[in-house]
């Protein structure tokens, strides 16, 4: 297991030295002379100048990519064109709020996702089936944007439940500790401030949710039926075990690998789709901090942006891979 | 006597099995090692062994579909393993081959008159008209008919498509036709009809036939001469007829005790082999067969035996006529 | 022998039929028994109509103004009524089945043959040169795929085309993947090694027999992706990284009306769901299509 593993880090690194070239090309991969783009076409020849220097356009490009590459390994991401704040410094927020977002949307597509899964396994052909199937077409199919639109409509401006924008109320500051504000209003007893925290987080958390819900119920749906027909569970039935548990301890323990992976896969695409959700919902995470920079072509934090949510995109599925093994004692690793 | 037309010397193949994080070769798998023997034109050759012996190995690496290891193959005089790509391309004409799976072999998405038009094309064989003359009458020659050509190879049984191949085959007029194992996959009333086709294109069109087969009643009444192999040697080579009447080794002996004799006041001595075949892996010391022959004798563990020939020309490689 | 027996019985397997009909008829049987996905392509098959036929179907043009019935709801003269600029909502939607369907189209397209020359590359001649391609696609699907979008269309400059040449490239990769494994599986098929044994080329190999029978899975898949391609251009309009105001693409059309959603919400909802109609048909006729093609059509 643990030779496993390291083997499976050791062919990360590869993918991850790709994507900091990837990543890195964005800025040369700019037609024309990228400082002008940035500045616009207003800039004096000083500014471009300037701006050339302080990105190191002016350096041969393997120089500038092993100084980036360095930079990133030391932790340096660079500096913001738009109001030259260090970037990371400024990301952690922003990511711990993406976080705190994908992570409340993952357990409810988890949640969600898995019951509706099992259940219209369980009653195949039913109502049930039908309508949860059905739903979950329409919500692999769905803009989340348009989503998140229709809710902000419906629950905020028609019936004003809940709150639109923004993590928090404009007139209250939450103490930043970890940033992750659901567990600092905790740490600081604010239990006003935590219900605050969590009727903010209601609405962009079902629109993230939607699409991955949707694929999780399809996929415990699929996997569990090919399970529910095998002769272990025909022999647990004719045990006289009730229903229940033969769904819900010996069935779903089997059919979890498939569904641990579209969770992770999901996991992934989530950090992806926050761009979207929190551009929307005014969601002051990584998403709309990448958006806002696209806005100003603000590169180097576009550049950061992208980097570090791919990072933990890479991470959250080499997760994933190890944890088959603690599901599925059949795969043994080498 | 003339010169043959396929001379194989001292064929090798043999496979490195890489193990650990850096590949190194732990072992080696001797495939075929070290087989040699003629074909005469017009005539059958039955190359016959238990499934991993080495005989579609031998016939692969004759169609230089494998690389072998080392040994010399000559085709009408020429080494054909250090010739030019373009001479190689009239070798790949006049060589063809049958393959066992008629199911496997075609191409699905291909009409049965492309598939048997094709080798024409690629070897720039006749016009459009000329070819597709050339695949109706093919189709008329192995017993289909030539609106057939129209057809996908799932519309036919697996008679009928072996049938296909065989035109495939014929279709560049070759000289040598490799057929590896042409009936095994196929219900045994079907067996026979395809062998007699077999023969009555050898007769009509004076092809050299190799035979690859395990079952060495399938090639009995095709072959003029057997090689019997075993772990990628082959251990006794003959005209038919006194291979099937006096068997010399006792590998040959085995194998022939296990054809059913179809009359019933016959009985037959059988000889049951002991084990498995060894793995090719590790061969045992010694001649191959010694941990399994019923009449191994101390030399056998310790020496390899070479080929021998026997006073009636019979090629025999074994302690017991040494 | 038996021919004539034999050649009775293959009569009988197919009366006088063409092959290829014979073959076509065989999946259209099976995909016909899917209700769902009939209704897919019939959705599919709506949008296709509307999209060839908009001039005629368009009551208005894509940007005739009328300052004097701005953001009116929906009434008999304008059916799904009308935006800010007083343009009638549901021309700009019929217009706008165009543009998407351009991009899901062309974007699939574009990806499938980039994705099938590099997967059939890496596949077919392997080694080296299928360690580096493998690793490219590797890199390239460890982004989130609208990430990698943004990333491209940040470098090409917002517009919808650029929108679509980023959608394509993101999905070369699951192509090129889905192609070269289908290849490593046809290439060790016994067919194969008798085209070599003719004397047949690579080239030959690859396009006459391998591509033909690696292609099934493609058309599942690329049908999935026009479904998520829309869907991603949609999102990048919405961004401002893909079509530009005026042009109706629907998630620039929701982008640009969003500010309106209080008093004038059919602004946001009837872009929107023409989004998820066309989207929920591909995927239907996806779905449709693989249990019709996956089950190996014939034996």
């Amino acid at each position: 297991m643990l030779s496993y593993s390291v083997k499976r880090l050791l062919m990360l690194v590869p993918v991850l030295l790709g994507m900091t070239i990837i990543v890195f090309a964005i800025i040369h991969a700019i037609p024309g002379n990228p400082a002008l783009t940035i500045l616009g076409t207003k800039a004096t020849p000083e500014a471009i100048h300037n701006l050339n220097q302080s990105l190191g356009l002016d350096q041969p490009l393997y120089v500038q990519y092993f100084t980036y590459l360095k930079n990133i390994l030391s932790g340096h991401l660079g500096t913001s064109i738009q109001d030259n704040t260090s970037i990371a410094s400024e990301i952690w927020p922003h990511l711990a709020a993406t976080i705190e977002l994908s992570f409340v949307a993952m357990v409810i597509a988890v949640v969600v996702g898995i019951n509706a899964g099992i259940i219209s396994a369980w009653k195949q052909n039913s109502v049930f089936d039908y309508a949860a199937m059905i739903i979950a077409l329409i919500g692999v199919s769905m803009p989340i944007f348009w989503l998140g639109l229709l809710e902000q409509w419906a629950f905020s401006v028609k019936l004003n439940w809940l709150p639109s924008i923004g993590r928090t109320d404009i007139i209250t500051t939450v103490q930043p500790i970890t940033n992750l504000y659901l567990i600092d209003t905790l740490l600081e007893g604010q239990f006003a401030q935590f219900w605050m925290v969590v009727r903010h987080l209601i609405l962009p958390a079902i629109a993230l949710a939607t699409i991955p819900t949707a694929i999780i119920a399809r996929m415990t749906r699929s996997s569990m039926l090919e399970v529910l027909k095998s002769d272990y569970i025909r022999t647990a039935k004719a045990k006289g075990e009730h229903m229940f548990w033969i769904v819900y301890k010996y069935a779903l323990k089997n059919a979890f690998i498939p569904i641990l992976t579209v969770i992770g896969l999901q996991t992934g695409l989530l950090l992806g789709g926050a761009i979207l959700t929190e551009t929307i919902f005014g969601w002051p995470g990584i998403g709309l901090y990448v958006y806002n920079a696209i806005q100003y072509r603000d590169y180097p934090v576009i550049q950061s942006g992208i980097l570090v949510i791919s990072f933990i995109f890479v991470m959250v599925n080499f997760i994933t891979d190890l944890l088959y093994g603690l599901f599925d004692p059949r795969i043994k690793y080498r | 006597m003339s010169e043959p037309l396929l001379k194989v010397e001292n064929l090798k193949k043999y496979y490195p099995i890489k193990g650990g994080i850096f590949g190194k070769v732990s072992e080696t798998v001797r495939a075929v090692d070290g087989v040699s023997f003629t074909v005469n034109e017009g005539e059958t050759l039955g190359i016959v062994g238990e499934s991993g012996c080495g005989k579609s190995t031998t016939g692969r690496m004759i169609m230089r579909l494998i690389e072998p290891t080392e040994g010399s193959i000559q085709f009408e005089g020429k080494d054909i393993l250090n010739i030019s790509k373009s001479e190689m391309r009239k070798v790949r004409k006049d060589v063809q081959m049958i393959f066992q799976d008629p199911y496997a072999s075609l191409n699905p998405r291909q009409t049965v008159g492309s598939i048997i038009e094709e080798p024409m094309i690629v070897h720039g064989l006749g016009d459009r008209k000329e070819r597709r003359e050339r695949v109706e009458e093919l189709l008329e020659l192995v017993g289909l008919s030539a609106y057939h050509a129209k057809r996908y190879p799932h519309q036919f049984s697996g008679g009928q498509r072996q049938r296909i191949g065989i035109a495939r085959a014929l279709a560049v007029r070759p000289k040598l036709i490799i057929a590896d194992e042409p009936v095994s996959a196929l219900d045994v009333s079907v067996q026979s009809q395809v062998l007699n086709l077999l023969q009555d294109l050898q007769k009509k069109f004076n092809l050299t036939y190799i035979f690859i087969a395990h079952d060495l009643s399938v090639v009995r009444h095709i072959s003029n001469r057997v090689g019997v192999m075993y772990l990628g040697k082959i251990v006794e080579i003959s005209d038919s007829e006194s291979l099937y009447d006096n068997p010399k080794h006792p590998y040959t002996k085995a194998l022939l005790s296990a054809v059913p004799i179809p009359d019933p006041d016959k009985t037959a001595d059988r000889i049951i082999l002991s084990g498995d075949v060894p793995s090719p892996a590790h061969p045992p010391a010694g001649c191959a067969f010694h941990d399994r022959c019923p009449v191994a004798m101390d030399i056998c563990s310790k020496e390899k035996p070479v080929m021998k020939e026997m006073e009636d020309g019979r090629l025999v490689s074994c302690h017991l006529y040494d | 022998m038996s021919q004539s027996v034999q050649n009775g019985a293959a009569k009988d397997l197919v009366k006088e039929k063409g092959p290829l009909a014979s073959a076509l008829t065989d999946f259209w049987r099976a995909f016909r028994k899917n209700k769902p996905a009939i209704v897919g392509a019939g959705i599919v098959l709506f949008f296709i109509v509307l999209a060839v036929f908009a001039r005629f179907i368009a009551p208005q043009g894509i940007n005739d103004q009328n300052i004097n019935i701005r953001l009116e709801p929906p009434s008999a003269q304008h059916w799904l009524g009308t935006d800010d600029f007083g343009r009638d909502i549901f021309s700009r939607i019929v217009f706008g089945a165009q543009l998407s369907l351009r991009v899901g189209f062309l974007a699939v397209i574009g990806s499938i043959i980039f994705g099938t020359l590099l997967g059939v590359i890496a596949g077919y001649f392997g080694k080296f040169i299928d360690t580096v391609i493998s690793r490219f696609f590797d890199i390239l699907l460890a982004f989130p795929s609208i990430l990698l979008s943004i990333a491209i269309v940040s470098v090409l400059g917002p517009s919808l085309n650029n929108a679509l040449v980023a959608i394509a490239i993101v999905n070369v990769p699951v192509f090129g993947r889905l192609v070269r494994s289908r290849v490593l599986t046809v290439k060790e098929e016994e067919y194969i090694v008798a085209a070599r044994s003719i004397g047949m080329g690579n080239t030959r190999i690859i396009f006459n027999h391998i591509l033909p029978n690696s292609f099934a899975p493609v058309i599942v898949q690329g049908t999935l992706n026009i479904a998520t391609a829309i869907l991603d251009a949609a999102g990048l309009g919405f961004l401002g990284m893909g079509a530009q105001p005026p042009q109706p693409e629907w998630g620039t059309m929701l982008s640009a009306s969003r500010q309106y959603i209080t008093n004038a919400p059919w602004t946001v909802l009837f872009p929107g769901l023409a989004i998820v109609l066309v989207v929920v048909g591909f995927n239907l006729m996806g779905d449709g299509l693989r249990d019709a093609l996956d089950p190996r059509m014939k034996n």
